[in-house]
């Protein structure tokens, strides 16, 4: 045979190779979670090894990717196909854009179950789970700052503020005891603060009614009551209640653990965990208090969901593994981590539980995660605009219209009325 | 000579001129066949995605569907205003490249006249080269972060240190310093190179004549090196624009605002953080041409200084 045959033989082999199935006797998939996920507190990798034991054959393979920027390298490997079989998913609009790529679960879930999934319906086309359901959710979730119980006894407040006026006179306790009264900084490894648990938390100052016209363009962010609330925000940094790094401090959270702060106000339901494990009985949640009255808000909503990707070569496998989530083997896992969606699997987390005790009180207002509902360039707006707000970079009228303007600059198909309804 | 003689001369003349063209066309076609799969590649990785890029400028592309809207996304380009920072930005990065080859030059030259630890020094500057974008972002970070080095020599002195990468006033002064620090040991790497292929006997003869050493350096060193200078700066250049997204992620994310936002970053911020693909080409576009201007403009001038 001529040597360039043989060449060319090897070469059509070497092109090839990679494209042919591998003879492996297991399914191969390969989920993307998001941010850390320390060993011993990783319900997402918990959840996989359960699955995999329970379902020899099948093998899913987590890989964490950073929190920062996870949606946006999501979109560009799905835009190529390339993206995992399986994908941490955030409801609303983060979850919208990658309609066309996601399966409906309605062939691997049942109704029975899918009925009594809490959050169900914010995966759901049309915020209906009769309609294509895109992704299961594996818990439910708060926005929610902390307090520590030593410190505030150590500066003598015997209860956790509840209105802005409470909140600056308890933070002058905190700055003369020595204490940081407010931490809050770059927690989740990006190279500024996210705002949207405190954003969520300043937009209260409207009724939810507001927040959807607000959401559908019918309504101006730009508003007095919103420039108010940011304002106020703001002075309690020019009063030096919140750490002087506050927009990128790398260590706000080892601050606030380690007894050097009182309140961390941009937290979330999935740091209960390792608070509690770092800090036992002395930490407790608060409610943001950015209220004129005494607050009676709280930011709930579906949390991470487990979508699976069209394009995955192994959809029905992966499509096991989101039933499986939702099954009670999954739910009495999720349960060892975090809230589930699903009643009848208590954990153990006594600040989860306050939380949910919190948003079950009567005459507690329920609101959604802002965030979950913005379109991308207003989202973007906000993530980039909101901190300079507190740290007095630009004004509050200024960060307000600039998401006015990210609104104004929608395609008209993306202009559409947003409502709450399930 | 006799008529039969010279048509003999002839006849072999042109078999042999026959002979070598035959050689000459085969080897050209040798030629062409051995560099055809490195022309197919670059046409599948950067001609062609450069050519759907140029034409997805043009598009409202989201990723999925793509309509045709004409020089839209151009056209919005020029009233956006985070667009024209990021576009400012970058000039900035581009005023700042003498400070990425003066102080590498003076360092090359002091190392090449052999001063004591010349080879120590050599590795310590050269080490850092084989840092990624995302470590240096990093490093860069900390430096300035408001509990850093930085804030506590600035603290020494009595003056309150800012939150450099927070103040829209020093963030991106503190971004191009980074950019500068991390380019300055392959910079001098490259001048040492440069600094070694002088001829030294040019140098001992201006030192007869009795230039002095700045001179020497202007009149002397410079002329021969001008290709090194020319590689340095058009490198310098490029990376600049499109060579440190990473660095600028890590260290600021583009902000406070929009005020370490380079095109280069716009880029990707249009695209994957708000959706527009199309958007996003443009820009992409837009970079390309403006680092292919600021190019041209470095070898215009260097061309021109060294017919002068």
């Amino acid at each position: 045979m001529h040597i360039w045959v043989k060449s060319a033989v090897l070469a059509a082999t070497m092109l090839v190779a990679p494209s042919l199935p591998a003879f492996a006797d297991d399914i191969q998939l390969t989920m993307w979670g998001q941010g850390d996920c320390p060993p011993d507190t990783c319900m997402g990798a918990a959840l996989v090894d359960a699955f995999n034991k329970a379902n020899p054959g099948i093998k899913v393979n987590l890989i964490q990717q950073p929190t920062d920027g996870y949606f946006t390298n999501l979109l560009a490997q799905s835009v190529i196909g390339r993206g995992p079989d399986i994908a941490s998913m955030w409801a609303g609009g983060y979850m919208d854009q990658f309609k066309t790529y996601m399966v409906d679960l309605h062939k691997y879930i049942g109704d029975d179950i899918l009925d009594t999934v809490n959050g169900i319906d914010f995966f759901s086309d049309g915020y209906n789970h009769k309609n294509a359901v895109y992704a299961a959710p594996n818990t439910a979730q708060w926005y929610i700052g902390y307090y520590n119980k030593k410190v505030f006894k150590d500066a003598g407040i015997d209860k956790v503020p509840t209105t802005w006026d409470e909140l600056a006179a308890d933070s002058k306790l905190l700055k003369d005891k020595g204490y940081i009264p407010i931490v809050q900084g770059a927690v989740d490894g990006g190279a500024a603060f996210a705002p949207w648990e405190d954003w969520s938390y300043i937009a209260t100052a409207l009724p939810p009614g507001d927040w959807g016209k607000m959401l559908s363009g019918q309504m101006p962010y730009n508003n007095p009551t919103l420039v108010t609330a940011l304002t106020k925000w703001n002075q309690l940094f020019k009063d030096g209640y919140f750490n002087a790094d506050a927009y990128n401090s790398p260590t706000a959270l080892q601050d606030f653990i380690g007894g050097k702060a009182g309140m961390y106000l941009g937290g979330g339901s999935w740091q209960a965990g390792n608070l509690v494990k770092a800090m036992g009985d002395d930490v407790g949640i608060i409610v943001p208090p950015y209220s004129d009255t005494p607050t009676k808000a709280a930011v709930s909503f579906a949390g991470g969901g487990y979508a699976v990707m069209n394009y995955s070569k192994n959809v029905d496998a992966a499509g096991k593994f989101a039933a499986w989530v939702l099954s009670d083997e999954g739910q009495k896992v999720i349960a060892q981590y975090d809230a589930p969606t699903r009643p009848g699997f208590p954990n153990n987390n006594p600040l989860l539980n306050d939380m949910a005790t919190l948003s079950g009180t009567a005459g507690t207002v329920n609101y959604p995660m802002f965030d979950n509902f913005t379109q991308a360039p207003v989202t973007d707006a906000l993530q980039r605009n909101v901190p300079q707000a507190l740290v007095g970079q630009m004004s509050p009228a200024d960060v307000l219209a600039s998401m006015d303007a990210a609104y104004a600059s929608l395609p008209d198909d993306q202009k559409k009325p947003i409502s709450f309804a399930k | 000579m006799s008529a039969p003689a010279v048509q003999t001369a002839n006849s072999a003349e042109s078999a042999f001129r026959g002979s070598f063209n035959a050689r000459t066309m085969s080897m050209r076609i040798n030629g062409a066949l051995f560099t055809l799969p490195a022309i197919v590649l670059v046409a599948l990785v950067m001609v062609l995605p450069l050519f759907q890029a140029a034409y997805y400028s043009f598009t409202n592309w989201n990723g999925a569907h793509a309509n045709w809207t004409g020089w839209t996304n151009y056209l919005n380009m020029l009233y956006d205003p985070e667009l024209r920072r990021s576009l400012i930005n970058s000039l900035c990065f581009f005023a700042s490249v003498p400070f990425g080859l003066v102080p590498p030059f003076i360092v090359a030259y002091l190392l090449h006249k052999n001063i004591p630890g010349n080879k120590l020094f050599r590795a310590l500057i050269f080490a850092p080269t084989a840092l990624s974008w995302v470590v240096i972002g990093m490093v860069g970070r900390q430096f300035f972060a408001l509990k850093g080095p930085l804030s506590a020599v600035v603290s020494l002195f009595g003056i309150p240190a800012p939150n450099w990468l927070a103040d829209s006033n020093f963030a991106l002064i503190a971004v191009i310093f980074t950019y500068n620090a991390a380019i300055f040991g392959i910079n001098t790497v490259i001048f040492l190179t440069g600094l070694a292929t002088v001829d030294r006997s040019t140098i001992e003869a201006a030192w007869l004549d009795g230039a002095n050493e700045l001179q020497v350096i202007r009149y002397v060193i410079l002329p021969a090196m001008r290709r090194f200078v020319e590689f340095v700066l058009i490198v310098t250049v490029i990376n600049s624009a499109n060579g440190i997204f990473a660095m600028i992620y890590t260290m600021t994310g583009g902000g406070p605002g929009s005020a370490t936002l380079t095109l280069e970053f716009a880029v990707w911020r249009r695209a994957f953080a708000t959706g527009c693909f199309g958007a996003g080409a443009a820009i992409g576009i837009t970079l390309m041409i403006v680092t292919l201007v600021a190019v041209a403009l470095i070898r215009l001038l260097l061309k021109n200084r060294g017919e002068a």
